[in-house]
């Protein structure tokens, strides 16, 4: 329904369409947010540069926000709201920095990022510099959260590459004369994905299947992430290397999400790097962090491998109470499922899931859990798109734009491709990058958007008849009194309902590039009552509540109590 | 297409090339053509560019200096400019002359590394006509028809390298074989599910087909398969070990368990068997049965990253935080050193 709800007006740029360097071919994110406090979700797309914006001749492409209308359409506030960018921009991410009970915005871009404050009026205004989180790299995926747990929103960035646009490496490189590597050589290599990415390995992967592409990331020297602490007043000091992050050790960063992995009550770090393998930074509770992503399982596949980690879901897919994780990587490639064992113990449950096969031809960016059936479990949906446009004549046995994946929890640990009951709009390819999920028409059902790549954006409307499933909704408020930020990300919500317990948290950032919906998002199946509801503030205070009703949104707010 | 191959008509064509009566321009090129032709044999490769990069600029209607700066780059595995000088050469060689058909084969060869399989075919098919019995050839003029999904065509030539009936089953799973390793599952398929109609229990045939349905994910059609191939060939100690891949896929991992005993019972040497018998313990959470099914797989393959990376999970799982640290810090300098080494 992209086109009747007027979102169709925005059109993702990013470069050339032949994607001969590596910053044309990421993408953007997108968030799903409510801005002006309506208690409707609206929406805003990143969008990068044309080839002639960025050498200066045609204007800079515009972000876009668009206010719901709640009638199903949407309409176009960019230029009022003052969030138009104009910049390569990459990430966007959600948190109410200054407690104020007004939803901001942190845009990513390569160059200068832009941390937009919500006036309350319907316009934003940038703050970046005076608050110092401008970054000045190419920056990627971000995140708040309140790591130090002082009720103030915290900020992640993570940065990809330092490319230098004046002396791009070219396609296909000058050194870089391919040998003809064999799936099975490359895996053992251990510089290539399971099947088919035939890199040079030792020089710029610039050659791919023999043809010339975009050269990187490998080989291409990886940028800085940061950790900014909100200090108050609206200033934040860069703290990466005094929380002991890896010194500030560079990676291919991509996506971003602050998850407490050991359910310690101290929001933990879980980075997904290209080509390299994932960040699980370990909060010790002390304003320092420990890095554990090999040794937990988390770093690697399952065969120790690294892959090529795009984007990073988070959710307790199999009701044990913990959050698992699932990463979208390249083509030929599996995206990976690890299983949270408890104690920072992750196991790679990828082939057992059945999800190893059914991702392997695909390359993936936006990563969600969701429930977009109510019936309890956590599917999965994948945002897809090759990075190379030369995949289409090629005979890789994949194309460039693909469909978006989504997986269906069966309920025995398993998973499998839903396209057959998914609707129309997921058996469309385009090459799709971020993605945000969230009820946008207030029904109880979760909805999709995504940014994709030098196109219009797709907006997949839950339609599915829910056949008796109900749900509930709930809006976290938290008092900044106790330590909790205003908008509660990071804290967590068990509902007992149908005889099972499942878990969801308020959370900024995550998936790839982009921001979902940070109401909390129960399916009942045909349980028509809830057990119980127990809410654990990020502040570790815990409080039980009753749920009067399904089927309806509820706010709670820390200390308070409950409301419709 | 060896690089030793190279000197196979190199010397011809030079002692072809006479200075008499000509300019003392050419009278240096030809020397400088000669002297490449001495370094090509020394496979000084860098030697002759850096003597002829400049020849054919000054004698664009000469194809001797482009030759031989083609073979100097393919020998250098420089694909790309190989092509480039030795298609310019092409034009410009008498047809069945021997430089022509040295340049056939070689920027065949050039364009098939290139991945160009289009530009490969034509060329590679006119050197397989005065090269009938070199299976290197044949064999990358049958990955040429392969990756253009000319099936029968990469079968005929298959079946010649390995001097086998084409239109028998044998043939056909050799090249579904040889499919399958190409990714291309669906030609592979179809090639066996065929050698199977003709010859039932053809072994091999069930084996790679319960191979092909693991990588795509049908779990219990692989099952069914390699159950149906290990009732003939029990001592099949990959048919075991892609059993246990299967069970485990389907979730089955106490009889994956049983299944990859076999399969190092009856190859104590798999390493993978032993790793992937140890990840399943590891699901199954008997940690000391992974623990010494990682334990051999070291012994078998001490250099093996993915031995030390399983074995440093498993002390990290059970607690042992040094050790840990030590085996993946191991794993990830052997995963540096697999890198750096490059296939």
């Amino acid at each position: 329904m992209t086109v009747a709800s007027a979102v169709d007006s925005f059109e993702h740029r990013s470069g050339s369409l032949e994607k001969r360097y590596l910053p044309e071919t990421i993408g953007s994110g997108v968030a799903l947010v409510d801005y002006d406090k309506d208690g409707w979700l609206d929406i805003y797309f990143v969008n990068s540069l044309s080839d002639a914006a960025r050498a200066g001749m045609a204007p800079e492409n515009s972000a876009a926000l668009f206010r719901n209308n709640q009638d199903g359409t949407f309409e176009d506030v960019t230029r009022q709201a003052g969030v138009a960018n104009r910049r390569w921009g990459s990430g966007v991410c959600a948190g109410d920095v200054n407690n104020d009970g007004w939803v901001d915005l942190f845009v990513s871009n390569f160059g200068k990022s832009r941390l937009y404050l919500n006036q309350g009026n319907g316009e934003f205004t940038d703050v970046a510099e005076q608050a110092r989180v401008q970054v000045d790299a190419w920056a990627t995926g971000c995140a708040f959260g309140d790591y130090d747990r002082d009720g103030l929103l915290d900020l992640y960035v993570a940065s990809y590459v330092n490319f230098d646009w004046e002396s791009p490496p070219p396609p296909g490189g000058s050194a870089t004369a391919p040998r003809p590597v064999s799936p099975d050589t490359a895996r053992q290599a251990g510089n290539a994905p399971a099947t088919g990415v035939a890199f040079e390995s030792g020089l710029p992967a610039c050659v791919y299947y023999g043809t010339p592409v975009a050269c990187g990331p490998k080989g291409l020297e990886p940028a800085a992430d940061h950790l900014y602490r909100n200090e108050g007043a609206g200033e934040f000091r860069d703290v990466t290397k005094s929380a002991g992050l890896r010194g500030g050790r560079a990676s291919y960063g991509l996506a971003v999400a602050w998850v407490d992995a050991d359910d310690d009550g101290w929001l933990d770090l879980i980075v997904a790097n290209d080509s390299m393998p994932n960040f699980l930074y370990r909060n010790l509770g002390d304003g320092t962090f420990e890095e554990l992503g090999v040794l937990s399982g988390l770093g690697t596949n399952g065969d120790g491998l690294e892959q090529a980690y795009m984007g990073v879901a988070v959710g307790d897919y199999n009701h044990d109470g913990r959050n698992d994780l699932f990463f979208t990587t390249f083509a030929g490639d599996n995206y990976t499922l690890h299983r949270n064992g408890g104690n920072l113990d992750f196991t790679d449950v990828t082939l057992q899931s059945g999800l190893l096969a059914v991702t392997l031809p695909y390359l993936g960016w936006g990563a969600e859990f969701l429930d977009y059936d109510n019936d309890g479990r956590l599917d999965i949906l994948a945002a897809n798109g090759h990075i190379f446009p030369q995949a289409d004549p090629a005979t890789w046995g994949t194309s460039y734009k693909q469909r978006t994946l989504l997986l269906r929890n069966l309920g025995n640990g398993r998973f499998a491709d839903a396209a057959d009951e998914a609707g129309s709009g997921f058996a469309r390819a385009k090459s799709s990058r971020g993605a945000a999920v969230g009820d946008l028409f207030n029904r109880g059902t979760l909805d999709v958007v995504l940014n994709n790549l030098d196109s219009m954006p797709t907006l997949l409307r839950n339609r599915r008849t829910m056949g008796g499933h109900h749900w509930v909704g709930l809006q976290l408020v938290g008092d900044p009194g106790r330590q909790t930020p205003r908008d509660a990300i990071g804290s967590v919500a068990y509902v007992d309902a149908g005889g099972f317990r499942q878990r969801a948290e308020v959370s900024s950032g995550r998936g790839y590039l982009s921001q979902s919906d940070q109401r909390v998002h129960f399916g009942l199946r045909t349980a028509d009552t809830v057990d119980s509801l127990e809410v654990i503030w990020s502040n570790g205070q815990r409080e039980n509540y009753a749920i009067p009703a399904v089927d309806r949104l509820f706010v709670i707010e820390q200390g308070k109590g409950l409301r419709e | 297409m060896t690089r030793a191959g190279l000197r196979l008509t190199a010397g011809a064509l030079a002692i072809a090339l006479s200075a008499t009566g000509q300019s003392p321009d050419f009278a240096e090129y030809v020397q400088a053509v000669r002297d490449a032709d001495t370094r090509l044999s020394r496979n000084d490769f860098e030697g002759v560019i850096d003597n002829l990069e400049t020849w054919p600029e000054k004698f664009p209607d000469r194809p001797e200096a482009s030759h031989f700066l083609g073979l100097a780059h393919y020998g250098l595995r420089q694909f790309e400019s190989a092509i480039g000088y030795l298609a310019g050469a092409l034009e410009m060689e008498r047809p069945d002359s021997a430089a022509w058909k040295q340049t056939v084969e070689i920027l065949g060869a050039a364009y098939y590394f290139r991945g160009m399989w289009r530009e490969a075919e034509p060329l590679l098919e006119k050197a397989a006509h005065w090269r009938p019995d070199d299976s290197e050839l044949l064999y990358t003029l049958a990955m040429s028809h392969l990756h253009l999904g000319h099936r029968d065509r990469a079968l005929q030539e298959f079946a010649k390298v390995f001097r086998v009936d084409p239109d028998s089953p044998r043939a056909l799973l050799l090249a579904g074989n040889l499919m399958y390793r190409e990714n291309r599952l669906s030609d592979a398929t179809a090639l066996l599910r065929e050698a199977l109609k003709m010859e039932p229990g053809l072994p091999g045939a069930s084996y790679r087909l319960g191979v092909i349905a693991v990588r795509q994910g049908d779990y219990q059609g692989a099952v069914e398969l390699l159950g149906h191939e290990l009732e003939r060939q029990p001592h099949d100690a990959a048919g075991w070990h892609s059993l246990g891949e299967a069970l485990s896929g389907r979730g089955r991992l106490a009889e994956a368990v049983e299944a990859l005993k076999r399969a190092v019972w009856l190859d104590p040497s798999a390493a993978a068997s032993y790793l992937l018998l140890a990840k399943t313990y590891m699901s199954l959470n008997q940690l000391g049965l992974a623990e010494d099914a990682v334990g051999r797989a070291l012994r078998v393959s001490p250099q093996s990253y993915e031995a030390h990376y399983l074995s440093g999970r498993i002390y990290y799982k059970t607690g042992r935080m040094e050790l840990a640290r030590k085996q993946l810090a191991a794993a990830e300098s052997l995963r540096r050193t697999a890198v750096k080494g490059g296939p």
